[in-house]
């Protein structure tokens, strides 16, 4: 008592001569906001490009100063603000993982598409963004003797950082065959770049096949269908005997166009684990709360034998729920697309934003996403995976 | 003269020191009323000798007001009752109704946080003081942290107060709508530290002088002493500066925020006015009236006068690149900081006048200091939180056209 009544005095006196006897008391102290995880990271516009008609590149640097790590071929999830409405999309790296302390990532306008319209259209240096990420598992095998990749439209961005990021690797000698089709090629971003790539180094082919004819560049006319894709790849030498040779083909654009590959891949009897696809399907808004329940509703989370119990608002995904309440769950691109929040649902029911990356199997094996989930009534889900 | 010659002589630090302690003198000398000295002498002592609040570690103030139980459960107060209805029907939450996914940047030009001549370059460069582009953006950004790092830690007070105020008050719907203030406080402590946490990233130490006038209303045993440095000194300036924030800044999530606050702060001071003006009125002898009309006064001044951001110049300045002096000639002349110190009166003077605290006998003293020009303006039983709201919009719309 007396110790601490003298020890107070002491403190008292030291203050009441301040900068006299002691430095004086910091004016403020440093607060670091707290992780909210589903927020993100804040992201900074360093700068704009327009690699091609109606696309713009972004590069994003943390606005912290932390580098922003990624492998080639993952996506980030972008949460944007237009007209007062936080939107989220995922955008695949278009830059190599490594080549600055930021990412690039390439937007294409699609008609109608909110987001993408507004970055397009006014995407500027210096604006500030919210990042989640990275994610996906769209990922080339390391040690390969070829490595095929097909691009359709917009799904060239992933293709680009695979492509960027392998031919720094001055060790590598495999073989990199690019396929990439478009509608012309004043649309077709990253076009030149790659065949400027594909003079300087000879382990690269490229073949370009536009709608369009017309251009500086070199290409073929017509659209990615099974016959085009077969001679293409046969003209790049990419479709020959494997002669025990390690190959993996990538493929990423949209769907009609990856079926049509696909088929084409099969008839020249390519191996399903050969094949690896990156599907791009931006939720739109209108899902967002089909069915889904109009009052809170209870939630129990099961892991590793542990429940927590807790309450889903309206509207809310069991992701944000779970977060909201301290409960932390797996995650990654928060909008259906990596399978990363994958929970199986023991009881009751959901709706889901359509569309997601789950598989039939997964599915009816009784998994569901908890980003995109929403309750419909009373429900207990296991979180399986660490 | 011989006194700046000798000052001069001295290192900065103890320049500054010294000049501190002269400061503090002055308040105590300037209190005329020997009751008002006893009862803001001491916390003034804790706070602006000792810096209690800047000890770096937290504050103990012991209370001494009594709980007033009534097992009768009257309802005699109609306009009580019927801010209580209002405040439970205007509840909102601060986590889900803030749009807090918008990014900040404090040294936005488009979004600015204050606007632009907040300070008066030229008086700074007559004191010898160039800052670039850069540097007044940095410092709109300390004094913006500032301000807003004040508003919160006068929340924290004025939500104890409010808890207090609610067991100590005497009229039972009084307590039931003190009930929701307690809540209303609650969120708005919520809500300013996040602000500060996760978009301006900085938390200001607690000003003396608001760290003396929160002491001295704590440690009050009289309720209504609480009430009136809370409710109406406190609750009223704030407001006023809210008000003034709310229509001057550029940044949409801070202006969103300050609008929540006003309308609820609206609340409070009614509140404030409808029950002090029952308990001047019909329950004070004359000498404790005139005791509470001269605090006010008091407290008024120091927070006119006293409120120099001297944590933004030790964070700047301090150290020998601008004086004490100098610095409150900056803080005293910048146009921003004019227009808050009339803005804040213009909603407290009325509201005294509303519970009679404002007799002839003091009005002189308030016209020495030149705030009886807001003698006319209405008090807050007379306004709305919407009307108020609405009335900043318009101002706001006319400076812009
Ligand atoms: S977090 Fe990616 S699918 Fe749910
Ligand atoms: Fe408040
Ligand atoms: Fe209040």
């Amino acid at each position: 008592m007396l110790e601490r009544t003298f020890r107070g005095l002491r403190r008292d006196l030291r203050f009441f001569l301040g900068g006299l006897v002691a430095e004086p008391p910091p004016p403020f102290l440093v607060r670091h906001r707290p992780v909210r995880p589903l927020e993100g990271r804040e992201v900074r516009v360093d700068r704009v490009e327009r690699p091609a008609l109606d696309s713009v590149s972004l590069h994003l640097v943390d606005r912290a100063g932390e580098p922003l790590r990624f492998r080639a071929g993952q996506f980030f999830t972008l949460l944007v603000e237009v007209d007062g409405q936080l939107l989220r999309r995922a955008y695949s790296a278009s830059s190599a993982p490594g080549a600055g302390p930021g990412v690039e990532i390439t937007v294409r306008r699609v008609p109608g598409g909110l987001v993408s319209n507004h970055l397009v259209d006014h995407a500027d240096a210096g604006q500030l963004l919210r990042l989640l990420g990275p994610s996906g598992s769209f990922l080339p095998p390391e040690e390969l003797d070829e490595l095929v990749l097909i691009a359709g439209g917009s799904g060239i961005t992933p293709i680009v950082s695979i492509v960027r990021d392998r031919l720094t690797r001055s060790a590598e000698r495999t073989r990199i065959h690019v396929l990439y089709g478009h509608r012309s090629g004043e649309l077709a971003a990253f076009a030149s770049e790659l065949a400027a790539l594909a003079k300087t180094h000879p382990r690269l082919g490229l073949r370009l096949v536009f709608e369009q004819p017309g251009g500086e560049l070199e290409h073929a006319v017509g659209r990615l269908d099974r016959a085009t894709v077969r001679a293409s790849l046969e003209s790049l030498g990419a479709l020959g005997p494997r002669e025990g040779k390690k190959r993996a083909y990538m493929i990423c654009g949209p769907v009609g166009m990856m079926d049509e590959v696909r088929a084409a891949l099969g008839e020249a009897s390519v191996e399903p684990d050969e094949l690896f696809e990156e599907r791009f399907a931006s939720p739109s808004v209108a899902s967002v709360d089909v069915g889904a329940a109009k009052e809170p509703q209870p939630l129990l989370v099961r892991r590793s034998g542990r429940s927590r119990a807790l309450v889903v608002a309206p509207g809310q995904t069991l992701l944000e729920a779970a977060t909201a309440a301290g409960v932390e769950m797996p995650y990654s691109c928060t909008m259906g697309g990596c399978g990363a929040c994958r929970v199986k649902l023991v009881e009751g029911q959901v709706t889901e934003s359509e569309p997601t990356c789950l598989s039939a199997s997964e599915r009816a094996s009784g998994q569901i996403l908890a980003c995109v989930a929403r309750p419909l009534g009373p429900c207990t889900v296991e979180v399986e995976r660490p | 003269m011989i006194k700046e010659a000798v000052m001069g002589a001295l290192p900065p630090r103890v320049r500054e020191q010294i000049d501190a302690w002269m400061e503090a003198m002055s308040v105590f000398a300037e209190i005329r009323d020997p009751k008002v000295l006893a009862s803001l002498g001491p916390a003034g002592v804790r706070g602006l000798l000792l810096h209690r609040g800047k000890q770096g570690r937290p504050t103990e103030m012991r209370a001494r007001h009594s709980a007033h139980f009534d097992w009768t459960y009257p309802s005699d107060q109609p306009e009580m009752a019927d801010l209580y209805r209002r405040a439970k029907a205007g509840q909102w939450d601060g986590e889900k109704d803030l749009p807090w996914h918008i990014s900040v940047d404090p040294l936005s030009t488009e979004h600015r946080l204050l606007p632009e001549g907040f300070f008066d370059l030229a008086v700074l460069e007559e004191h010898g003081v160039h800052l670039d582009a850069k540097e007044q953006m940095q410092i709109t950004h300390s004094l913006a942290a500032w301000m807003l790092s004040q508003f919160l830690h006068g929340e924290q007070g004025a939500l104890f107060a409010a808890a207090q105020v609610t067991e100590a008050v005497q009229f039972f719907d009084g307590k039931l709508y003190g009930a929701t203030q307690v809540v209303d406080e609650g969120r708005h402590v919520e809500v300013f530290n996040r602000y500060l946490s996760d978009k301006l990233e900085r938390l200001y130490q607690v000003n003396d002088n608001l760290f003396v006038i929160i002491d001295s209303l704590m440690s009050d045993g009289r309720w209504d002493m609480k009430f009136l440095g809370m409710q109406i000194m406190v609750e009223g300036l704030a407001l006023g500066a809210f008000g003034t924030l709310y229509s001057q800044t550029r940044e949409p999530l801070l202006k969103e925020l300050l609008r929540r606050v006003i309308l609820d702060e609206a609340r409070h001071v009614h509140y404030g006015v409808v029950a002090l003006r029952e308990h001047v009125t019909k329950e004070l002898s004359e000498s404790e009236r005139r005791e509470r009309e001269d605090w006010a006064f008091e407290v008024a001044l120091l927070m006119r006068n006293r409120f120099m951001a001297y944590e933004v110049y030790d964070e700047w300045f301090a150290g020998g690149r601008l004086s004490r002096a100098q610095w409150r000639d900056v803080v005293e002349r910048a146009p921003g900081m004019t227009t808050f110190r009339q803005v804040m009166f213009s909603r407290l003077v009325p509201n005294l006048r509303e519970i009679g605290l404002l007799s002839p006998r003091i009005l002189p003293h308030y016209d020495r200091v030149g705030l009886l020009r807001y003698m006319g303006e209405k008090a807050a039983s007379e306004l709305t939180g919407e009307g108020m709201i609405a009335d900043l919009d318009r101002t706001a719309l006319a400076r812009a056209a």
